[in-house]
């Protein structure tokens, strides 16, 4: 009975053998990079998707291969393309989703929740806008890198060191759409004098999942700012306070960035108390003004405060009046600290009647080597 | 006058012989030389190295007057025989002896390590095969049995299997008396008990059971010695097949008995209650009951300091779960989870892949193959050329392999690994229990991925769990949890602040003093 | 021979380890999503306050059942509650033990289904875990134990891995605290309880402990109060980081969890999570199904337990390929959800009760 009994798990277990169901050779995969969604230009009511994927034949022309198709939804298009494609197609590798702006103005949600459900996704996929379609831009040959896609991912992580862009993956895109009191922002791609020359320091606001603006320069710095996620950076103004023409420039290098944010509510009027804390070292200053000198680091710290402030409140003017979308998320410690003001579908009209008052608090830690 | 007596007596026992059965080997011994020397010659089948060398005791001892040795030719020391034995005999005064007094007399003047008296025949030849010689004297019906073993043994050298870079490089050779001498010298306890057992019921082969007394479980010991006077076997060549003969789940992929050739490890797990047994002809020893954390020691890890001692035993556990998991791990990754990796690295694996006509589970089992084959074969060469098909099969045929496009150079890369750290434990049949779980776990992943090597562990830490070592759980003392015999698992602690012995021993002597 | 205790007995040390690995298993994973639904951010001082609340129960019942210290469950269970009355519930128990472990099985297969193996048909799977459960399970509750031992080793890595995400973690997603209300935090305590459950097999395995001694209520306790806090960092953990809104969206929350950040070598560090996550279910469900096993055994009165996990098997493995779809497995779930609390909360008050009114003097007419 025994020995029967183990016969029979044997075969069995060798019956196991004979078919493995899930195995996928690693050189019949594409692995793609990047996806790209835009309009599709014969069918208004569909979507253009295109994926890119690194060839791994040594003889292979081109290191790379793009395939479009178009589809009513991101998965639909797949499948679409899977027919196009020599090999199967999976987003296991996938570090890149660049929307195409027309897309972008139209909605977003309806393209990421097949990636989000899938468990071959990535909550680390990076997103990203361009101006124009996506398509083209993934048809670029750069000149430093083999594929496009990982050329700009690169971009994108230089780009967010510098505090000019957020680094917005798929889950954060996620996680600010369904918190109440925060608004997304996606990097944003511009092309450059050259045809494959790309600027990086413009954000995307989004209301809910659709963009309705943008801000560049150093709105962008400041955004990133306010929002709490300065990493390095640059910040310039000219000191003494004046026209930037004629008084020398003070370049500080921002090392790291805290923020206070206090909420109060007077007279049914909301009050947000905004303290932006930076922690900077002094990286160029064109007067040959020597700066060792307590008196004169307070100075430029005041100085800097001031030209911080006054940028801010223009960017809060801004996003107040001209976008109405709180994208710096004040509504969180809204409702956090006065649950029943906060009206989770009015924020927005809420945020643009608040009054914020921004004040900086810079510290300029170290000055270098020179006097 | 003698003579006559002498004939007369030949007549009668010649007639007693003819009636009882001559090769009894119960019988007596009978007090004529030539009926017992015949008796003797009968037993043995005339074989040419059992000589039977007469002395004449001259000057003489009243009543008997020839002596004669028998015994084998390169099992005794000459110089003994010769020296200590007949020039002595040959010096006798003249003295009158009776049978009482002749034992006496002999041990005074006999110069060997030790005379018994006897009056069986299963004695004799037991005694003569073992290298003794057996005195018969004409017209006494006992006999007299000298210790003069003497034969051609290898030297005391370091061990092949089981070097030390640090330690005593002596190891037990195959003759079980030196090897009780080295283990003596280790331990220098009169509680070191070395009990003799003779098991094999043609080659008779002496098993010496090892341990020491005030510290051992004494359930355990009584249970070994009952099962070893149970074995019913002809022939025992080696302590394999004691330990085969001995312990209960044959079809383990575990060892369950320590096998070493170093008498420190011996003596180290004799101080923690284990027991020892030695078999004559065997250079190794067995040592049990021994858990799974037995085989991760090393007399090094102790005689190291400790921080080093504990990096290395680290290592060692590390380098198992390595040798065993490394190539279900490629096959898994690259089968079905290709999304660990990150992407520039998996792409590289693709592209060395591209040209590989097998999935990765071929390659594994063809790479295993090789090397299984490569080892088996140079176990059996000369050293010389076997250093040289290692090296040639290794590097050549495995670099030829990848260029000729049969196998990925990745794979080469990971077999080598798992080939050279299925050697990590200094256990050496630990190996063949590494070699042996690989296969089952490459089977495993290569159809279900990880999953399938979360299920093969599974199944072999069930299988320790289960399996026990005469009582001792495999896996102590994990599981069960022994918390003060945790200080000489994974790690171990300062050399004398272990304060108990661990678990084999006994209650009684538990403290370390 | 050298063994401290008998066959088919565990020693205490096995029986706190074993209150541990019950507990860490499937319900983990949804536990923060369950919790995060009713209570919002204060989901973690719903699972806190559970688990004190099972602490006291636990030690309520360790304290009952030490004073029958030979009895087995049917035995003392019909002392203090009369034979026929100890006959169902023994019986219902080993009812709901099955259920209980065939929807773990069901469970670890739909986990695997999803994230490693979509393709292959979960009949296979199934098999595969009921075949390994039989083989540990065929010696009887020392092998259990002894496995369980190592199984708990394996939820180091599930703490590990908590501290790497928590740099995206924002404090604000905290506040308000205790915002939500008194009476949603203690209504939060009802989904939580599922992922504690399994603490009741405590009824059954306490009997076959050799060392019983005062310090098993204790240490018991202190195993609960373990698992307590673990689950409630993992919860707090996760509402930091993703807020009770998105939280409310993901299923396997803690799988998500650890998909925030890029690690350098291995990127995707989930699959490494679940890896490990499969041994602590696999302890689990070792537990579980021999827990059911013993209780039949003590009604039939067999002498082995391997004849009846092999009777006991196929039935878990039919009923484990039995619900169609995710939606039903829910369904299912919650069912044995209000098993477990009949058998987690309402039997030990039970016997507290009964033990209080007739059961002194049972004891001191055996003393």
């Amino acid at each position: 009975m025994r020995r029967a009994s183990k016969l029979v798990i044997l075969i069995l277990i060798c019956g196991l053998f004979t078919s493995c169901w899930d195995a996928k050779q690693l050189e019949d995969l594409y692995l793609v990079y990047g996806i790209g969604v835009d309009l599709s230009e014969e069918n208004p009511g569909k979507y253009l998707v295109t994926v890119a994927a690194p060839t791994v034949l040594p003889e292979a022309e081109a290191p790379k291969v793009e395939i479009s198709a178009e589809g009513a939804s991101l998965r639909n298009a797949q499948d679409n393309i899977q027919n196009k494609a020599a090999r199967r197609i999976t987003f296991n590798n996938t570090h890149l989703l660049i929307v195409g702006e027309e897309v972008a103005k139209r909605g977003l949600e309806q393209h990421t929740d097949s990636l989000l459900r899938d468990p071959e996704g990535r909550g680390t996929m990076k997103l990203m806008i361009t101006e124009g379609r996506a398509v083209d831009l993934m048809e670029l040959n750069p000149p430093a890198s083999a594929l496009v896609s990982l050329y700009l991912a690169d971009l994108l992580k230089q780009s967010q060191e510098t505090s000019t862009i957020p680094l917005t993956t798929l889950r954060s895109f996620n996680n600010a759409l369904k918190t109440d009191g925060i608004e997304p922002v996606m990097p944003y791609l511009k092309y450059g004098n050259r045809p494959d020359e790309f600027l990086v320091n413009t954000i995307a606001l989004f209301n809910s999942d659709r963009m309705i603006g943008k801000i560049e320069g150093v709105d962008s710095f400041l955004l990133i700012v306010l929002r709490g996620e300065v990493n390095d950076g640059f910040m310039s103004l000219p000191y003494p306070l004046g026209d930037a023409d004629e008084s020398p420039i003070l370049t500080l290098r921002v090392i790291s960035g805290k923020n206070k944010i206090k909420t109060e509510i007077r007279d049914a009027q909301l009050h947000i108390f905004h303290e932006v804390s930076l922690i900077a070292h002094i990286s160029e200053y064109t007067a040959p003004m020597t700066v060792l000198d307590e008196k004169i680091i307070k100075e430029m710290e005041n100085a800097a405060n001031l030209h911080l402030e006054g940028l801010c409140k223009q960017l809060i003017n801004r996003l107040q009046i001209q976008y109405v979308s709180d994208n710096i998320g004040y509504g969180r410690y809204v409702k956090a600290n006065h649950k029943d003001f906060f009206d989770a579908e009015n924020w927005n009209k809420q945020f643009s009647n608040a009054n914020i008052q921004v004040k900086g608090n810079v510290q300029i830690k170290m000055i270098g080597t020179k006097q | 006058m003698g003579r006559y007596n002498k004939y007369k007596r030949y007549n009668k026992n010649i007639n007693k012989i003819e009636k009882s059965n001559i090769t009894d080997a119960n019988s007596e011994i009978l007090e004529e030389a030539e009926i017992n020397i015949n008796h003797i010659k009968n037993i043995f089948n005339g074989s040419s190295d059992i000589l039977f060398r007469k002395v004449n005791l001259h000057y003489n001892c009243g009543n008997f007057d020839e002596a004669t040795l028998i015994f084998t030719d390169g099992l005794v020391d000459n110089f003994i025989i010769n020296e200590g034995i007949i020039k002595r005999l040959n010096m006798l005064q003249e003295s009158n002896h009776s049978k009482d007094t002749i034992l006496n007399f002999l041990q005074d003047n006999l110069l060997v390590n030790d005379i018994k008296k006897t009056k069986k025949y299963e004695d004799i030849t037991h005694t003569i095969l073992s290298g003794d010689t057996v005195l018969f004297i004409d017209g006494l019906n006992e006999v007299f049995l000298l210790d003069t073993k003497g034969f051609e043994t290898r030297n005391v050298e370091e061990s092949s299997v089981e070097s030390v870079i640090r330690g005593s490089k002596e190891s037990f050779i195959e003759s079980i008396r030196t090897n009780t001498a080295l283990i003596r010298r280790k331990l220098k306890d009169p509680n070191l008990v070395i009990q003799p057992l003779t098991i094999g019921t043609r080659t008779n082969t002496t098993v010496a059971v090892v341990y020491i007394n005030d510290i051992v479980n004494q359930q355990l010991l009584q249970d070994i010695l009952n099962k070893l006077e149970e074995i019913k076997i002809e022939g025992v060549f080696d302590s394999g097949y004691i330990e085969q003969l001995l312990i209960n789940n044959n079809f383990s992929i575990l060892p369950q008995m320590l096998v070493t050739e170093r008498p420190d490890k011996v003596c180290a797990n004799l101080l923690e209650g284990r027991i020892s047994i030695l078999v004559d002809g065997s250079p190794d020893a067995l040592i049990l009951p021994v858990g799974l954390f037995q085989f991760f020691q090393s007399p090094e890890d102790y005689y190291e300091r400790v921080i080093y001692g504990n990096i290395v035993r680290f290592i060692r556990f590390i380098g198992f779960i390595i040798a065993t998991t490394f190539p279900a791990i490629y096959v898994a990754i690259t089968t079905f989870h290709q999304e660990i990796l990150p992407t520039d690295f998996i792409l590289d694996i693709a592209k060395t892949r591209v040209e590989v006509p097998f999935p990765p589970v071929i390659e594994a089992f063809l790479m295993e193959g090789t090397i299984e084959l490569l080892r088996e074969a140079s176990v059996r060469l000369p050293s010389r050329i076997g250093q040289t098909i290692g090296i040639v099969g290794a590097l050549v045929i495995g670099d030829a392999a990848v260029r000729a496009g049969i196998i990925s150079p990745i794979m080469v890369i990971v077999v080598a690994i798992t080939a050279i750290g299925s050697y990590i434990l200094p256990h050496f049949s630990t190996s063949y229990a590494i070699r042996f779980i690989r296969i089952p776990m490459i089977l495993m992943a290569a159809t279900f991925g990880a999953f399938g090597i979360i299920i093969t562990w599974t199944w072999i830490i069930a299988h320790m769990c289960r399996i026990n070592s005469f009582g001792y759980a495999y896996l102590t003392p994990i599981a069960p949890i022994y918390i003060k015999d945790l200080k000489d698992t994974v790690f171990r602690a300062q050399i004398g602040s272990i304060g108990e012995r661990p678990l084999p021993a006994s209650n009684k002597n538990k403290k370390i003093e | 021979m050298i063994s401290k205790y008998k066959d088919g007995e565990i020693t205490a040390e096995q029986s706190y380890l074993i209150i541990v690995s019950v507990m860490v298993g499937t319900g983990i994973l949804g536990l923060a999503r369950s919790v995060a639904e009713v209570s919002k951010q204060d989901a973690w001082i719903s699972v806190l306050i559970n688990g004190i609340g099972i602490s006291i129960i636990v030690g309520v019942t360790i304290f009952v059942i030490s004073k029958f210290p030979q009895l087995n469950f049917l035995e003392y269970t019909s002392y203090l509650l009369s034979k026929p009355v100890a006959y169902i519930i023994t019986s219902a128990y080993v009812v709901y033990s099955v259920f209980a472990s065939s929807l773990i099985v069901r469970f670890l297969n739909e986990m695997i289904g999803t994230w490693f193996l979509p393709r292959t048909p979960p009949s296979i799977i199934s098999l595969i875990i009921v075949a390994t459960m039989v083989y540990i399970l065929k010696d009887g509750l020392t092998i259990v134990g002894r496995f369980n031992e190592i199984m708990v080793f394996a939820i180091i890595p599930l703490i590990v891995l908590i501290f790497p995400s928590l740099t995206e973690a924002s404090l604000i997603n905290f506040k308000p605290i205790g915002g939500a209300g008194l009476e949603n935090i203690l209504k939060g305590v009802m989904p939580s309880f599922y992922a504690f459950g399994g603490y009741e097999v405590i009824l059954i395995i306490f009997p076959y402990i050799s060392n019983k001694n005062k310090n098993n209520l204790k240490y018991s306790v202190w195993a609960i109060l373990f698992v307590t806090a673990l689950y409630t960092v993992i919860v707090a953990a996760q509402i930091a980081l993703f807020g009770y809104q998105e939280l409310t969206g993901i299923l396997y929350s803690i799988i998500n969890y650890l998909d925030v950040i890029d690690f350098p070598i291995i990127e995707r560090i989930e699959i490494v999570f679940s890896f490990f996550w499969i041994f602590a279910v696999l302890g689990t469900l070792t537990i579980q199904q021999i827990a059911g096993c013993l209780a039949l055994q003590s009604i039939i009165s067999n002498k082995r337990v391997s004849i009846i996990v092999y009777i006991l098997s196929p039935i878990i493995y039919v009923l484990s390929l039995l619900p169609d779809n995710s939606a039903k497995v829910v369904a299912y779930s919650e069912k044995v959800g209000q098993a477990s609390i009949g058998f987690g909360i309402v039997l030990p008050i039970l016997l507290l009760l009964m033990y209080i009114i007739r059961g002194r003097k049972v004891v001191s007419e055996k003393s």
